[in-house]
């Protein structure tokens, strides 16, 4: 009898913490507790940190995702270190890329998965690679993408130090504005 | 290496001072000394914890027998997985469902509830596919909080034991596991990952349309809570596949570094009780130098090889780059190897692909599951290694000739049984349940490397569930009903077989007296005693464990270097 009722009480607490920490969390953080959302022009375009599927050679592309950047399953491929798929996949990564981009070479980072599938962000390197692309198909020149660049790149350990990253949803909308202006 | 190395001071600036505090607070409450005025913070949960008491009908004075404790925690402990069980049966007519229509399979519940309850928490399920929201955010943290509380209750149970006379109430003490440490720290760790990104609400879903007018769907929910319950309670289940690499679990470097410290307090703080109860802190110093050294040593190898990269890619590419596979940007490699690293002793969550990581590291992760002392699982991890602290105390009686004891307490027969038992027990259920699965299902490929690849996939899986860990090498395509019932019930038996041990161990001691005298055999607070312990933990595992390693993950490096 007492061991139900210690599973009653257990019960109760967990809907008091669940209920009282989205209380919480919603009052004192709330853009955080929704999902760190986007917007433009009053509506949602996406969430800081969920990665986006990129297509458009205009835009700086996110890393390869095992679902295209849906969110409904997240995860990855889960290749072994040494297995032949995932070298094979990784070396047509690294050509596609290639073709793509006017033969300028990608880091490991952009043409590998990531374990969620969702990345947001890329190496500031990753970034460097796609420039020639985007600035030959959309005339912006080189060193105003690069200023772009270094205006967004973060370093990773803390913000403070260490290789620069970029989260690309927040490049491509400055991007996107760069465009409106120049067109 | 100097981002390693910086990682490392962080933590521990971060980690010692802070267990340091959380272990005299779990000293004080759990020990309720009568003859010690009691602190304000202990007035206000006494007053907290008898209306519950009260409602359970609970008398928080009265003893316990070894044997009704156990029966107290293994009966509760089926209960409320009895209430899961219906409840993630009927997921799909309760509400809140988020979408999710999906009816689980017996197995599946089986699998799911075994491993929770237990603390082992492995993932056989998707839970963006099969869990409707209720069972995610609702059962899934119920069953974390009562497993851990369950798991510190042994813990504590054992310790009491070897340092006090005193045994403790079954009850008792998960209620107070539960509203004097998780349930405060965790609501606590909420609101700070929280205030670094993670959301947190009852929403559902958000959908909408990205730059280049795609449709995308965000699943969302009290993600934060359950972030902080995951990794307090070192359970590691995840509440979207990806775990602690989707980016809504953990969001930036920062909360990667906050996760790694809430994984590893616990069990910190549990090693500085031990030290504050034999009144003694040197004791805690000592051990918890040996295992803080071991675990900086699995940081800096992982660490090294994910550095170097991956040979194969990066001779095919002609590149040199560190091994980015499978692994998020925003945590970089460091971050995600010391995690590995922490996790595949600890807890089971993964913020990077465990199949993309070298394979010497499967080899330090089989190698940690069947230790199990390098902190461990909750509370269970702190037993382990007073387990090995026991064999040495013994080992050390018996070459100087002496009466073997441990902090003034004799060893006799029937605690090296019970200890021993909980020695055996881990590799008998892995090592017969790898020949049988291998009997029944072997790898059909023709490719040496699949063949290997395929056993460690295997002992590894079976390793988890057996040390309650719940990583694993994900490629295994393991939501079979032969996995889930097998590995249900070697979770389950893992998990009651070595907690009766530990609790009976933890009685039989605590019923002797304790002998203080001025000149005793031998010195436990000592640097040698802390080598002799590494030593006799290692060996003890490579004994059992090492033909079965080199045969796996390390003739995967043989053969490819």
């Amino acid at each position: 009898m007492t061991g139900i009722k210690v599973c009653m009480v257990t019960i109760l607490l967990t809907i008091i913490y669940l209920a009282s920490s989205v209380f919480f969390s919603t009052i004192v953080f709330n853009c955080n507790a929704n999902g760190s959302l986007i917007k433009s022009n009053n509506k949602i375009i996406g969430s800081k940190l969920i990665g986006q599927e990129f297509s458009n050679p205009l835009y700086f592309h996110n890393r390869p995702s095992l679902n295209n950047y849906k969110n409904n399953i997240s995860g990855n491929t889960n290749d072994a270190y040494y297995s032949k798929r995932l070298i094979e996949n990784i070396k047509t990564n690294h050509i596609n890329h290639k073709i793509k981009n006017f033969n300028s070479s990608p880091d490991l980072n952009l043409i590998s998965e990531s374990a969620s599938g969702l990345d947001p962000d890329i190496t500031y390197e990753g970034a460097i690679s796609q420039i020639e692309r985007i600035s030959k198909l959309s005339g912006v020149t080189k060193d105003d993408l690069i200023k772009l660049l270094n205006k967004k790149a973060k370093p990773l350990v803390f913000g403070i130090s260490g290789q620069k990253i970029i989260n690309v949803l927040e490049l491509n909308l400055e991007l996107k504005q760069l465009y409106a202006k120049t067109h | 290496m100097i981002e390693l190395t910086i990682f490392i001071i962080l933590l521990l600036l971060v980690l010692i001072p802070s267990s340091y505090v959380l272990g005299k607070y779990i000293s004080i409450h759990f020990l309720d000394d009568p003859l010690q005025k009691k602190t304000k913070l202990q007035m206000f949960f006494d007053k907290v914890e008898q209306p519950i008491y009260k409602f359970c009908n609970i008398n928080p004075y009265k003893q316990m027998n070894g044997f009704d404790y156990f029966m107290a925690l293994f009966s509760s402990n089926i209960l409320i997985s009895a209430f899961s069980f219906i409840v993630l049966y009927f997921q799909n007519k309760l509400p809140y469902t988020g979408g999710i229509k999906w009816q689980l399979d017996i197995p599946l519940i089986l699998h799911i509830l075994s491993s929770l309850i237990t603390n082992t928490c492995q993932t056989h399920h998707i839970p963006e596919l099969h869990l409707t929201h209720l069972s995610n955010y609702f059962i899934m943290p119920l069953l974390m909080f009562y497993s851990s509380a369950s798991g510190i209750a042994t813990g504590i149970v054992v310790m009491r034991g070897v340092t006090l006379s005193k045994i403790g109430n079954a009850y008792v003490d998960v209620i107070k596991a539960m509203t004097r440490i998780l349930f405060p720290l965790s609501f606590l760790l909420c609101l700070i990952f929280v205030a670094l990104g993670t959301p947190n609400t009852f929403k559902t879903s958000i959908t909408y349309e990205t730059l280049e007018n795609i449709k995308q769907t965000i699943i969302i929910g009290p993600i934060a809570a359950f972030e902080a319950i995951k990794l307090l309670g070192e359970n590691g289940l995840s509440c979207l596949n990806a775990n602690s690499a989707h980016p809504f679990e953990n969001p930036s470097y920062l909360s990667n570094f906050v996760q790694l410290v809430s994984i590893l307090i616990v069990p910190f703080a549990l090693i500085f009780t031990i030290g504050f109860w034999l009144k003694n802190l040197k004791q805690a110093i000592v051990i918890l130098s040996v295992l803080v050294i071991v675990l900086i040593f699995e940081f800096t190898a992982v660490t090294y090889f994910e550095l170097k990269g991956n040979p194969l890619i990066n001779s095919a590419l002609n590149l040199t780059s560190p091994n980015w596979v499978g692994k998020e940007t925003r945590l970089g490699i460091v971050g995600s190897s010391v995690f590995e690293a922490a996790v595949s002793n600890v807890s089971g969550s993964a913020n990077a692909a465990l199949e993309s990581f070298h394979p010497i590291i499967n080899a330090f992760g089989l190698f940690n599951l069947s230790n199990q002392s390098v902190f461990g699982v909750q509370g269970f991890g702190t037993v382990f290694t007073i387990n090995f602290i026991l064999y040495t105390a013994f080992f050390i009686g018996l070459m100087l000739g002496k009466t073997p004891e441990i902090f003034g307490k004799r060893i006799e027969k029937n605690e090296m049984i019970l200890s021993s038992i909980l020695l055996l027990l881990n590799p008998l259920l892995v090592l017969v349940g790898v020949i049988l699965t291998l009997i029944i299902y072997p790898d059909k490929s023709n490719n040496l490397y699949e063949h290997l690849h395929y056993y460690t996939q295997v002992f590894y899986e079976f390793a988890s569930g057996a040390a309650s860990n719940g990583s694993g090498l994900e490629s295994l395509n393991d939501n079979t009903p032969y996995w889930n019932l097998s590995l249900a019930t070697v979770m389950f038996l893992a998990r009651y077989g070595a907690m009766a041990s530990m609790i009976l161990m933890g009685a039989s001691l605590a019923l002797k007296p304790v002998r203080t005298s001025s000149h005793p055999a031998f010195k436990t607070d000592t640097a040698l005693f802390g080598f002799i312990f590494l030593f006799m933990s290692i060996m003890s595992t490579i004994l059992i464990y090492l033909p079965f390693i080199i045969l796996s993950p390390l003739a995967e490096v043989f053969m490819h270097g």
